[in-house]
Formats: structure tokens, C-alpha cells, sequence
């Protein structure tokens, strides 16, 4: 990964001092750290994978029941929760953005859930959404009211995701808000302003000349909500379903309650997961790159 | 010509404040009031809306373990502190060389170097464990850092980037043309200019590191104490109080880290003689 | 200010980088030592106790009663590390291949397949049973010789005698109780929603599918001869067929089961589901005494038998205080302490110790514990006491769980 920047060309914006990048490269090396860090583990994975030295260990991994199932299941998680977390985010920074600027101060406190660990979030959905929780409670007293109003299903571990995608929303949305609040605060007020000046509805305005502006905030708070979303384990440990499950449960236990000797299919798996984040990870590279590039011209 | 905000859309303005207010109401300062209810709550049986009964148990209880709970909070503070002081430091010079240069590749690699936050910490944890405990460094506080910034440093990196981007080279030439030492260019004009970008970065390094369960358990070995590991057994237990009076602890740490934050940022550029700007 | 706060977290950085300098191997020789040498070379240590930590009056009596007791009789500091057992076996594993002299743990609370994959790893100490006092003079060596029918060979003694028990609520109406195995789908179809069991994975998930498994194919005997995988193929597919005719009428219609018992509990506690389960005889009281439970909760086992078993601690075998570890596994053996284990009020789990081998005023104590309305007299529980079968089932029936009932 790092041995990667000798093969960079040069396109030095600095008018072409190609010295200047090279005499430059050496600041790069810090990275070694992390670098030969995430290395030396997913060697250990690789080489445990290949325990015998053959393909087997990976033909038994893609051949574990489940598993292309719940590989769907949590690209479909991952899907929602980053669609909805993103719009909502957008939403409420053009929203805070559109306010005097004193608002911006109590803005912050929309950053709450993102000090919150995803296990404490997970308590939370618990707590509000479970069958016995406060949502059902509230619910029960109004059916005593109204009796029209039908009692509460709870929309947890009903194979569905929705109490997984309930969690990373809450989470993730103020996440997404710090991501795009900056690249908002960029934009001046009166591209706006002359918009509405010509007439233009404020939708109309919002889609045709911000939300283009907004492309690299927006597009880096989708990746990690996603590539996040996918793999992570705290929040499906707790609010997850048992079927279909998210494909860090299944790892998880693949490699820890199975006996020792398959380990090497768990290893093959971890491995193929993680190439799985790479991939998804340049796509989106290659998908953003035409947008930096404008961005970097502006 | 400057017209303020307030007076440009005065028409949709009074929706839209509403609209903030009742946002924030419901999606932030309602859990939070019933998570200090919850906390509260001798027993609360299921249709109620509010405890039938009222109780300090669960605030005797973290009295009584607070020998405990302090310890817990103390390490997870110091192991994060770590976390985010080692990640500005080797995030520096490579943030400042990504944000001056363009070069073909460039949006691939900086992709590239976000993986470590993104995919699953076991595909790559439990082969740094086995190194971990060959170096001497599992169960030991380092061990823990190290492994935190592993999976942080990328948040680092983005921010001191993002500070750099604004950051002229020009302001470098500047100082240069002015005849000041490298060290004081460094401490009176780069400093203070990416300084919040750092602090930004911090924060976020601080908040994941400070949430880790599992990376933490795996190197510490449970000889690291974390308060995660202190929250969990709670949170997917049955005592509601116990697990709500923990959560809003957990809220303190990072609200307190904030607030000296700004305390010190004001201090320092007041000292600098500057004004903050760009700060809302 | 902020140059205090500074120095003060400089300071306890400095003395983390200590720590580290200190966990370094004991060379201790403790397999010639007299326990007198043992009890002076523990003086002044602190021990380490790794242990499941999924229920609070556990973790209380641990942290309290016990810490306090190795305190004061040993002075000996407990520092007990919660954690999943898979975890820590795990890291010990880990340790043993890296070949790490002075690790982390010394004591630990593990039975059954943990206790073998770490023997069969030699990651474990011992043997270390015969220089127990307690173990010698008042536990019978024949309820200590194996562990799920695996040869513990001294390389752990056992500290609790456990139960399965299911556990409802008297006062509310679901028509029946179901009495056995076989007429729990009825029940369960009856009262849709109201019942379920935590995934394999988790100890007591994993110990009531085996225990429904002894139920359907003719009772445990059969097993105990030690793995015979014809066996289990032949009878594994009953227990899949009863587990998938019951799971649509399951808590979610089976499509999700309880991570832990404690979330079980929790559902438990709230009304959820209307049947909960347990591996201690006394839990119900127990938790009725926290005030969890209301006091009509009483507890019931199956016609044909719960299963029956004992918990073990065992030793690291790179333990950095090995005397210390043995003076811990030594006092959870002291009779005072198994009592007070033995009470609700902290516990509730049965005791190791022979009757027979103590004295008079030792066997006053566990006739002085009340187990309250809501245990089962000890003469019931006995007359439904199944023996465990060996661990290979167990493992084998817990991982494919997930592949016959949940992933089919």
C-alpha cells in the first residue's frame, strides 16, 4: 500500500516542480505504521487460510450455509442505512446552514449520538422500540384513548434489519452532518439568495446548485457510513436478528465457538470480507474521482 | 452589501426554526430525559409511560463502585488521549503532503488508507494479537494505543488534511521572505492555522477509540480496564437503571474533553492575539 | 491548570509503563513447595480471575464477598477480569502458540469443551488438585474426575455443582405448565410467542438443546461411553425435526433468538416471553431476593430430567502468579465460602464439598441456608439430575444448530 507512491506520477499542481513532490515523498513514510500493522494481520489471516496448502480452506468458506444470504442482508443494511442517514443528514445541515448562524452553536448538540458507542445506541433502539419498551408503552395508553389505534408491533428482530438500520441511522446521521457541514458553510448564501431572487423554487434551487456543491462530503460520509455498516459488529450483537444475520455475526462465531481445526475456513472467509471492504472502497474511489477533480478546479 | 441571513428568507425562516427546535426535541433531548428517567427507576413494569415506583439504587450503585467505574474511565481516557496524540503525530507530515500535492492515484491511495476504520477489525486483529504478545506489547497500555490507532488514524488524517487544504505554502514563503527561523514559522503561523483541524481530528480518534470493545478486550487482555467493557455486561443485561445511569456517565467524558477544548482554544489563540474566525 | 492535569496523566502513563516491566514469569516452584511456602509466597500478590460476567450477582459476590475474604485471611488481592470465556480461552491459546512466558490470567472459571480444547493445547497448569487442602479434605475425587465426561486429571477442581431449571411465573395464566420435553411443543403451540432459547452459542442456549436432545433419544446413558459419532447421526435429526416444529410458534416465530440468557432475562423480567431457564438451582429466589423477579416465580424441571454438572476453575500455564491462583482455587473450595455461595441472598449455587467429610459446625451452615419457595427441594432436583454427556456432542450440537435449525 505504501510502496505504492513510487509508482505515482507526477501531476504536481505547484507548476510542475517535480523536485519539490519527490524531495517531498520521505513525509509519507509515517504511514509505515499503520501500514506494516494492517499487513502483518492480514498476513497472519492469509496464512492461516492456507492451512493446508491449498484452496480448500476457501472452497469450505463460500460453501458454509448462509452465507450468500446473509452477504444480502447486510449489503442491504448497509444500503438503507446510508441512504437514509445521508438524506437526513443533508437535510438537517441545509437546514442548521439556513438559519442565522446562532443556530449553528445549538446545531452541535444534533452531534449527541455520535459520542454515543453503537453498544449504547443499541440500548437505546432496546429501550424505545422492544415490545415492552417505551414506544409500545405509549402506544398502549393511546389504544385507551383511541380505540381505534391498533397495538404496537415492535419492528425488532423481525428479520428485517430494521432495528440495526434504526441504530446506524441514529448514529450515523449526525456523522454525516459533520461531514457536509463544513463543505456547506463553503458555499456563499447568495448563490442561493440570487436563485430565489429568479424565481426558482427553494427545492429546485437546493437540487440544482447545492446539492452538486455538496458531492465530496456527501459521497466520503456515504463510503464509511457504508463500508461501516457492512462490517461492524457492536450494534447486530444487540439489535440483530438471528435470520438472516449481519456477516460480522457470522464471522464472529465462525471463528471463535467453531473448533480450532476450521479455523482456516474462518480465516478464508475474514480474508474474502475484507477484500470484499477494498473492493467496495476503490469503486468508490474510481466513482469520485471525476467529482474531486472538479471540486479541486473550483 | 451585507444582509443578514434572518432578514433574506424572513418568510420561510419561522417554519424552518420550528422545525430545528422540534427536531431537537424529539431526537435528542427526548432520549436523553428518559435516559436519565430510566436512571431513576425503581421498578417499572411494561404499558407505563413513566416508573412506577422512584429510586436511587442505580446512582448508589455507581457511588458505592466508584472506585471502579473512575478506574475504568480513567484508563479509557488515557488509552484514547494516547490514540489521538499518536495519530497527529504520524498523521502530520502525510496529511501535509496529500493536501499539497496532486498526483495520479492520489483518490485511490487516500481510499486505500481509509480501510483499516472500515472493514471488520477481525479480519486483521486476531494475527496482531499472536504479534502482539510475541512483542510484549499485549496487556500493556501501548499495545492498546497502537492497536487504536490502527483502526483511527484514518479520521485523523482526513481532518489535518482538510486543515492543510487551507493552508497556503505561499504563507510559508511569507514568513521565509521575513527572515523567521523555521521553529518559530512553525509555531507562529502554521500552528495556530491548522491547530483546530487537529483538535477536529482529535475528537473523532478520541470518540472511537473511546467507544472500542472489542479491539481493547483482545490486546488488554482485561489487565487495560475500559469502561466499554465495564458498560456492555449492562447494556445486554436486564437492569435498565444500571445500564442508563452508565450511558449518561459515558456522555460526561467526551462533553467535558469538548468543553476544555474550547477553554483552550480560546486561550491559545487569545494568547496568539487572534481573533477566532471560521469558528461558528 | 491544564499543566497539572498534564503531569498527573504523565505520572499514571509512567506507572502503566511499570506495570509492564513487572508481569514478568514467577519462578516459582509451587509443585514441591509445602502450602505453608505457597500461602507466603501469595502474601502481598494480587491474582487475576477470568470468569463469565453476564450476571450481576455473580460478579457481586465475586468482587465483594470473595475478594474480601482472600483480603483478610491471605491478603491477597482479587482483580476479577468479566469476560466471554470464548475470549479468554482465545488469548490463552494465542499465548501458548506465541510461547509467552508471564501472561495475563491465572485463574480461570471454564468447563467442558473450553477445559479440553485448552488441555489438549497444554495451555493449562497442573496438575494442581492434590495440593489443595480444601480439595483434599473435603471434596469426594470421584465427582471431580471428569468434566463432560473428559478427564480433568487434577488440572481443575471443581467450585459449583449446577442444575438446569426453568423458571415461570405462577401468577400468571398460560393455561398449563408443560411438565416434559414432550409436551413442551404442545405448550408451545398453545401460547404462541411466549417461548424461546437462547442461541447455542451462549452456555445455557447451548445446555437446553442438549438437554432436549438426552430427552427425545432415550435418555443420556447411551452417550456416556464417549463419542460415537454413528450415534449422532442417527440421532441428531430427531432434535433438528422437534426444534423446527416448535420454532414458528417461538418468541419472532424463530427467526431471532436471544443472543445471551441475559437477554432472555431481560424479556423474562418484562413479560415478554413466559418461561425462562437457568443453570443455577437457586436463581429464582435468588433474583427474587434483588427484587428482578416478583415472588411468584418458582421454578420447575422436566419429567425427564435436567442436566447436571459441576464448574471448574483451572490454571494458566503461563499464570504470573501461580501461588496466588492456587490459593484462590483453594478458598472458593473453603467451606464458609461455599455456603455463603449456596445462599440466594448471593448466588444461589449448589455446593462440591462432601457432607460427609465436613464437621458438624460446617454442616450447620448449609443447613441453616434458607433456599426459599421458589427452589426446588434438593431430594427433587436430584431425582430429576441427568448426567452430563461428553463435550464432543456438545460441540458438535451446538454448531450445527446453526446449520440444521437456524440456516436451514
Amino acid at each position: 500500500m505504501i510502496g505504492s507512491s513510487t509508482f505515482l506520477k507526477n501531476r504536481n499542481s505547484f507548476s510542475g516542480k517535480r523536485s519539490f513532490f519527490k524531495g517531498e515523498l520521505y513525509k509519507l513514510t509515517p504511514l509505515l505504521i499503520p501500514g506494516l500493522m494492517l499487513a502483518a494481520g492480514i498476513l497472519y489471516t492469509l496464512q492461516l487460510s492456507l492451512q493446508p496448502a491449498d484452496l480448500s480452506a476457501y472452497q469450505a468458506a463460500l460453501a458454509q450455509p448462509g452465507l450468500v444470504r446473509n452477504i444480502f442482508f447486510s449489503l442491504y443494511v448497509a444500503a438503507i442505512s446510508t441512504v437514509v442517514s445521508i438524506a437526513a443528514g443533508t437535510a438537517l445541515a441545509y437546514l442548521v446552514w439556513r438559519l442565522p448562524s446562532a443556530y449553528g452553536r445549538w446545531g452541535q448538540a444534533f452531534l449527541v449520538p455520535l459520542v454515543l458507542p453503537h453498544i449504547a445506541v443499541g440500548f437505546l433502539v432496546l429501550l424505545w422500540f422492544s415490545q415492552t419498551g417505551i414506544l409500545a408503552s405509549m402506544f398502549e395508553r393511546l389504544s385507551g384513548v383511541f380505540p381505534l389505534a391498533s397495538s404496537f408491533q415492535s419492528p425488532l428482530f423481525k428479520g428485517n434489519g430494521a432495528g440495526i438500520i434504526l441504530g446506524y441511522v441514529y448514529k450515523s446521521t449526525p456523522f454525516a452532518l459533520l461531514l457536509i457541514m463544513p463543505v456547506l458553510r463553503r458555499i456563499p448564501k447568495n448563490y442561493l439568495q440570487t436563485g430565489l431572487m429568479l424565481g426558482a423554487s427553494e427545492f429546485r434551487c437546493f437540487y440544482k446548485i447545492i446539492l452538486p456543491r455538496l458531492v465530496p462530503g456527501i459521497s466520503a460520509a456515504a463510503i464509511i457510513i457504508f463500508v461501516y455498516s457492512f462490517g461492524a459488529y457492536d450494534l447486530p450483537f444487540i439489535v440483530g436478528e438471528s435470520r438472516p444475520r449481519m456477516i460480522s455475526l457470522y464471522l464472529y462465531r465462525l471463528y471463535f465457538t467453531r473448533p480450532i481445526a476450521e479455523r482456516p475456513t474462518a480465516a478464508a472467509l475474514l480474508l474474502l470480507v475484507f477484500l470484499c471492504g477494498i473492493a467496495m472502497v476503490m469503486l468508490y474511489a474510481r466513482a469520485v474521482r471525476p467529482a474531486e477533480e472538479r471540486e479541486r478546479k473550483l | 452589501m451585507k444582509l443578514s441571513p434572518a432578514t433574506l428568507f424572513s418568510s420561510k425562516q419561522r417554519g424552518n426554526i420550528i422545525l430545528f427546535w422540534l427536531l431537537l426535541i424529539v431526537v435528542i433531548l427526548v432520549p436523553l430525559i428518559f435516559l436519565l428517567i430510566a436512571s431513576f427507576a425503581g421498578t417499572w413494569p411494561f404499558p407505563r409511560i413513566l416508573p412506577a415506583s422512584w429510586s436511587l439504587r442505580s446512582w448508589k450503585y455507581v457511588a458505592s463502585n466508584m472506585q471502579g467505574i473512575a478506574h475504568a474511565l480513567g484508563s479509557s481516557a488515557l488509552y484514547s488521549l494516547g490514540a489521538a496524540l499518536i495519530t497527529a503525530l504520524f498523521c502530520w507530515l502525510p496529511a501535509q503532503f496529500l493536501a499539497r500535492h496532486t498526483f495520479r492515484g492520489q483518490t485511490i491511495l487516500e481510499a486505500l488508507l481509509l480501510t483499516p476504520a472500515l472493514v471488520p477489525a477481525i479480519t486483521f486483529s486476531m494475527g496482531l494479537q499472536v504479534l502482539f504478545i510475541r512483542l510484549h506489547l499485549a496487556d500493556s497500555i501501548v499495545g492498546v494505543v497502537l492497536i487504536l490507532t490502527l483502526v483511527s488514524y484514518p479520521y485523523m488524517l482526513r481532518s489535518i488534511k482538510t486543515g492543510y487544504l487551507a493552508y497556503k505554502v505561499s504563507y510559508d514563503e511569507c514568513a521565509r521572505n521575513l527572515g523567521i527561523g523555521e521553529l518559530q514559522r512553525l509555531w507562529h503561523v502554521e500552528l495556530p492555522l491548522v491547530l483546530p483541524a487537529f483538535l477536529s481530528g482529535g475528537t473523532i480518534v478520541f470518540l472511537v477509540a473511546f467507544s472500542e470493545y472489542f479491539l481493547v478486550f483482545l490486546i488488554g487482555g482485561g489487565t487495560i480496564p475500559s469502561f466499554p467493557g465495564y458498560l456492555v455486561p449492562f447494556l445486554t443485561g436486564s437492569d435498565r437503571a444500571v445500564a442508563s445511569t452508565l450511558t449518561l456517565l459515558f456522555l460526561l467524558v467526551p462533553f467535558a474533553l469538548f468543553l476544555l477544548q474550547e477553554i483552550f482554544l480560546e486561550r491559545f489563540y487569545r494568547r496568539k492575539g487572534i481573533t477566532m474566525t471560521g469558528k461558528s | 491548570m491544564i499543566k497539572r492535569f498534564l503531569t498527573v496523566i504523565m505520572m499514571i502513563m509512567a506507572s502503566h509503563l511499570f506495570a509492564l516491566g513487572t508481569a514478568e514469569t514467577a519462578d516459582f516452584n509451587w509443585q514441591d513447595a509445602s502450602w505453608e511456602e505457597i500461602l507466603e509466597e501469595a502474601d502481598g500478590t494480587e491474582v487475576s480471575f477470568h470468569m463469565w460476567g453476564g450476571d450481576s450477582a455473580i460478579n457481586e459476590w465475586i468482587e465483594g464477598y470473595v475478594a474480601e475474604e482472600l483480603k483478610k485471611r491471605y491478603n491477597v488481592t482479587l482483580n476479577m477480569v468479566p469476560m466471554n470465556a470464548l475470549l479468554f480461552v482465545d488469548r490463552l491459546l494465542a499465548e501458548k502458540e506465541a510461547g509467552r512466558t508471564g501472561g495475563s490470567i491465572d485463574l480461570m472459571w471454564i468447563n467442558g469443551e473450553n477445559f479440553k480444547r485448552t488441555k489438549e493445547a497444554e495451555a493449562l497448569l497442573g496438575p494442581f488438585a492434590h495440593k489443595l487442602p480444601n480439595f483434599n479434605n473435603y471434596v469426594d475425587p470421584e465427582t471431580a474426575k471428569y468434566d463432560s465426561g473428559y478427564p480433568t486429571n487434577g488440572y481443575e477442581v471443581p467450585y459449583g455443582q449446577a442444575q438446569f431449571v426453568f423458571e415461570y411465573d405462577s401468577a400468571a395464566d398460560h393455561g398449563w405448565l408443560p411438565e416434559s420435553f414432550a409436551s413442551l411443543p404442545q405448550w408451545v403451540r398453545e401460547n404462541p410467542g411466549m417461548f424461546t432459547y437462547p442461541e447455542p452459542s451462549d452456555f445455557t442456549g447451548s445446555a437446553f438443546i442438549r438437554q432436549v436432545f438426552i430427552a427425545i433419544t432415550g435418555g443420556s446413558q447411551q452417550y456416556l461411553e464417549g463419542w460415537d459419532p454413528e450415534l449422532y447421526e442417527k440421532n441428531a435429526p430427531l432434535l433438528w425435526e422437534y426444534l423446527n416444529d416448535i420454532a414458528p410458534y417461538l418468541w419472532q416465530r424463530g427467526r431471532s433468538y436471544p443472543r445471551e440468557l441475559s437477554v432472555l432475562d431481560s424479556m423474562f423480567e418484562r413479560g415478554e416471553v413466559a418461561i425462562n431457564m437457568n443453570f443455577t438451582q437457586a436463581n429464582a429466589q435468588s433474583r427474587i431476593i434483588e427484587g428482578r423477579y416478583p415472588e411468584t416465580v418458582r421454578t420447575f424441571v422436566m419429567e425427564e430430567g435436567t442436566i447436571s454438572n459441576s464448574h471448574f476453575t483451572a490454571i494458566a500455564f503461563n499464570a504470573p502468579n501461580p501461588a496466588g491462583a492456587l490459593v484462590l482455587s483453594n478458598l472458593l473450595l473453603d467451606p464458609a465460602v461455599q455456603a455463603s455461595k449456596n445462599d440466594p441472598a448471593n448466588w444461589g449455587d449448589f455446593t462440591v464439598l462432601d457432607m460427609e467429610k465436613l464437621s458438624p459446625q460446617d454442616r450447620a451452615r448449609f443447613d441453616a441456608i434458607d433456599l426459599g419457595e421458589a427452589t426446588l427441594s434438593p431430594d427433587e432436583l436430584k431425582a430429576a439430575a441427568v448426567q452430563e454427556i461428553p463435550s464432543e456432542y456438545l460441540e458438535a450440537l451446538q454448531n450445527d444448530w446453526f446449520i440444521h435449525v437456524l440456516e436451514k
